[in-house]
């Protein structure tokens, strides 16, 4: 209308709107062309100019997939298929030789399991409309500290104990924990032998270990086959993740949320909690992991072995060279560097440590308290810094951000 | 002569058509009750609000607790209930304070959930309150008619502008920052985690293109409240309103947002806008299909544009006055109106607003912006970057501007036996607390407070406790945000600097 005045600022502006609208429209059309050759990739790229340079993510969860969890698993299922044979044996023979064979076993299942911990990845559908929760699977596997007195009990008061008895029950009541206990006793192997033999309850004792062992068994193969693409085919998610829709995206998230919240929950829990820094009760050993097998070190070993594998994809894409892509830094050096060392000064630390874990409480506090330290600075690692690069918070799914 | 001058200065009370007010008033209560019902199925209600063992309440609203299950249901199915009645524009007045009360009760349950969209909600329900949306294609105008109006003055049209406006420049200004101009981010860290994105995808991995959003991004906040008021770009600016919040939406998981603004933003139309899509439906339409032709109607509402144009036309010079076309609105007070014998009393006792009632609802309103004015600049009176110290952050339309990620354990120590241990705030708070808490001082605080209060059995009564908060932002290295020698518990929350948060350069 004429009764404007041509104000130039007006038009300045309005010209300006106008270009950046034509620039996105040529992006979009270059785009498209781009789609329509779709032989074509992009020229890579110079290094300062780019922040991402079209990292393969779908190939980095491709091999988290067929090169670092099944892997895992398939060992993981054949250490409880090697412990539930060991049982087995037991049962037919029980001498102090076999008996040695099932903590053999035991100790190997329980380190591959430690290698799977960032691998409970909440919880999904299967195609027949089930819900699988993995929290309640793991919980079946491995849930410390295991309730003694209910064990003495079941054994104490029923007639007979198979397998769907045990898996009826509780969490706390079976998986890794429940048969070290039955397995592992600090006065000797021949008292454990002598507890399934002469005691009155042996011979149901000895139901309990080898219904416990089946049972793991199973639940190591039901885990298996959520992810193998003969069963639910879970790990086909990861292969078969669209990145148009963010599913590539909010898998990350899965895993990184999982890399943070395992991390924690095992330095709070593992760690912190017997060795005082999480109560007033003050030192209490009796708190760690596996105490009876004197095992709880190396367990903690195990888990940042898995902690490093996930970080690196094992030997190939991994969540270090997307970090490396993305050009994150920590006080000027490569945060993916920072993040193994820190990993590696923490193995270091615990290395140090000679004897069980709960003894090691008691004789060199200071050792352990230095691995809690740096297990802490991890954690902030992953936590805050890696989390920050990967924006990974962004699409967690649970509510909306702004 | 004098009265050109005045002529010329936009009159707040020149009738103009109610259509603009109508439509928003359908879409905003449509779009509400679909908020609603989809935050209900979400299960958010359970996860936000009951599931949680303790809130991160507001300052100076520590006292608004989450109602037990049933009843904050019925909140929810009420504040469903409100936002159809708005859009059925049935009770009206009622509804819509009845939607602000409950509706802002239910954002000030936890700061968690602050969002700055919510905020929005809250402020423009309560401007509506004010505003007669319910007096045209309205139940209410069906079930009253004499309070049926097909003009408005034109204040009324301009309260919501402004509040739209003021979103979109604030919004603005916020992004005049050296991260977000200089570094591109937090986009240059968001953008490379999208280039799944269609189309355009595989350009988030170039710095340059985070640039380039970053500053197209400043300059559409900073500028399309004014293309939008042009009628000549108004066209172009609602396409760009479109395109922007689509894609931002798309983008990144900020759910009802991008709808409620796009939907919000029509207010700029203008009754002639409509009328003038509405003719070339109809010349389409009447290319293609005579019948459908017919069918349409040939006005939006039929009195508003003989209206508009007459009033355009008489334009201070015509001898019609607003008055005179027997409209029952507050124009009948308006400046031309008082130098003539009023000729329709009529019309005068079914205003429901006198021009006492006006200019007080006017000075609440003014009040109201100018408080928003100050608000989004408080930051100012705090030390440092309130991109950081985030105190001064909250209601000032600082939307998009950090990826903030930490991790904060707390020290307690009992005083009377020296024993120390931490706490792991996870093992009281939900993800999304936890994950909010982590950088947030005020909430920090609030937490060391619950914790002492917690913890305090009946021989400590005076706990204290540190935190140790690790924060990494817009892609810095993780550093401690609050001092960590600090007795928190010995500190009050104020609207006062924290002078324990450490700041940055």
């Amino acid at each position: 209308m004429n009764h404007f005045h041509p104000l130039t600022p007006r038009s300045i502006i309005a010209f300006s709107l106008t270009g950046l609208i034509c620039l996105l429209l040529a992006a979009c059309g270059s785009s498209a062309q781009l789609e329509a050759a779709e032989t074509q990739e992009p020229s890579p790229p110079t290094a300062e100019t780019v922040i991402g340079s079209g990292f393969d993510r779908h190939e980095l969860l491709v091999n988290m997939a067929d090169n670092v969890i099944m892997p895992l698993l398939k060992d993981f299922g054949e250490q409880a298929a090697a412990l539930e044979d060991a049982a087995h044996q037991f049962r037919d023979d029980p001498t102090e030789a076999d008996l040695e064979d099932v903590q053999q076993a035991w100790q190997q299942a329980a380190l591959g399991w430690n290698r799977l911990v960032f691998f409970e990845l909440g919880s999904f559908r299967k195609s027949n409309g089930d819900l699988v929760s993995f929290m309640e699977l793991y919980n079946k596997i491995d849930k410390w500290p295991t309730n003694v007195d209910f064990i003495e009990k079941f054994i104490a008061e029923q007639e007979a104990i198979d397998e769907p008895l045990i898996d009826a029950n509780g969490s706390t009541t079976k998986g890794l924990p429940a048969i070290e206990y039955l397995i592992f006793n600090p006065a000797g192997n021949a008292q454990v032998v002598s507890s399934f033999t002469d005691d009155p309850a042996g011979q149901k004792r000895m139901q309990y270990l080898v219904a416990a062992a089946e049972n793991l068994n199973h639940k190591a193969e039901d885990l298996f086959n959520i992810w193998a693409a003969e069963g639910d085919n879970y790990a086909g998610n990861f292969i078969n993740a669209d990145a148009d829709s963010g599913e590539q995206q909010q898998l990350l998230s899965l895993l990184v949320n999982q890399m943070t919240a395992g991390l924690e929950d095992i330095v709070k829990r593992k760690i912190g909690h017997p060795l005082g820094k999480t109560s007033q009760a003050g030192v209490r050993p009796e708190l760690v992991e596996a105490e009876l097998s004197g095992l709880s070190g190396q367990l903690l070993h195990s888990n940042f072995e898995g902690l490093a594998t996930v970080f690196n994809g094992g030997q190939q894409l991994g969540f270090d060279d997307y970090l490396d892509y993305l050009g994150a830094e920590y006080e000027g050096q490569p945060l993916s560097k920072v993040i193994n060392a820190q990993i590696e000064t923490t193995q270091a630390a615990l290395k140090a440590i000679d004897g069980p874990l709960h003894q090691a409480m008691a004789h060199q506090p200071d050792q352990v308290e230095l691995v809690y330290n740096e297990a802490r600075k991890l954690i902030v690692l992953i936590k805050a810094d890696m989390a920050n690069h990967l924006a990974v918070t962004m699409t967690f799914n649970d509510s909306d951000g702004d | 002569m004098a009265t050109k001058l005045i002529d010329r200065r936009p009159d707040l009370r020149q009738p103009v058509s109610i259509l603009p007010l109508v439509v928003f008033r359908v879409l905003f209560g449509l779009l509400m009750l679909a908020g609603t019902i989809r935050f209900v199925a979400n299960g958010w209600v359970e996860a936000f609000y009951l599931k949680p063992e303790f809130h991160f309440t507001y300052y100076g609203f520590s006292w608004v607790k989450p109602l037990p299950s049933v009843g904050l249901y019925l909140v929810f199915g009420l504040v469903a209930v409100a936002a159809l009645f708005v859009a059925l524009g049935f009770m009206y007045r009622a509804a819509i304070i009845v939607f602000f009360l409950l509706f802002t009760y239910t954002e000030l349950l936890d700061k968690t959930y602050y969002l700055n969209h919510y905020y929005f909600i809250s402020l423009l329900s309560f401007l509506l309150i004010f505003l007669p949306l319910h007096r045209s294609g309205s139940v209410d105008s069906w079930l009253w008619p004499a309070l049926k109006t097909d003009v408005v003055p034109r204040w009324t049209l301009f309260v919501i502008r402004l509040q739209l406006g003021l979103v979109y420049v604030f919004a603005g200004i916020a992004k005049l920052n050296g991260d977000w101009l200089f570094q591109a981010m937090p986009l240059r860290l968001w953008l490379p985690a999208q280039t799944g994105f269609p189309l355009i995808g595989f350009l988030f991995d170039y710095a340059w293109f985070a640039y380039l959003m970053s500053w197209s991004g400043a300059i559409y906040d900073l500028t399309i409240p004014f293309f939008l008021l042009w009628r000549k770009t108004r066209p172009a600016a609602y396409l760009a309103v479109i395109g922007f919040h689509l894609m931002t939406g798309l983008l990144f998981h900020i759910g009802m947002f991008p709808w409620i603004m796009i939907a919000c933003t029509a207010i700029f139309f203008t009754e002639q806008d409509y009328q003038t899509a509405l003719s070339s439906i109809r010349t389409i339409f009447h290319r293609w299909s005579p019948y459908i032709h017919q069918a349409l109607p040939s006005r939006l509402l039929p009195m508003s544009l003989t209206l508009a144009s007459s009033v355009k036309a008489s334009a201070g010079i015509s001898p019609i006055s607003p008055s005179k076309i027997s409209t029952p609105t507050l124009s009948t007070a308006t400046t031309s109106a008082s130098n003539r014998p009023s000729n329709s009393p009529k019309t005068d006792r079914h205003s429901p607003q006198p021009p006492q009632t006006e200019r007080l609802i006017l000075t609440l309103l003014g009040l109201c912006f100018i408080l928003q004015i100050l608000i989004p600049l408080r930051h100012w009176l705090y030390p440092g970057s309130v991109l950081w110290t985030e105190e001064g952050f909250r209601f000032s339309w600082r939307v998009m501007l950090v990826e903030k990620t930490g991790f904060t354990l707390f020290h307690v120590r009992d005083p009377q036996t020296g024993q120390e241990w931490t706490v792991y705030p996870r093992d009281y708070l939900t993800y999304q607390q936890e994950k909010q808490m982590s950088f947030q001082p005020d909430m920090i605080l609030e937490f060391a407070h619950y914790l002492e209060k917690r913890l305090a059995g009946p021989h400590q009564s005076d706990l204290e406790i540190r935190a140790e908060a690790y924060v990494s932002f817009n892609g810095r290295s993780s550093r401690l945000l609050i001092d960590p020698t600090v007795d928190l518990s010995q500190q009050q929350n104020s609207l006062f600097p924290k002078r324990w948060i450490l700041l940055i350069e």
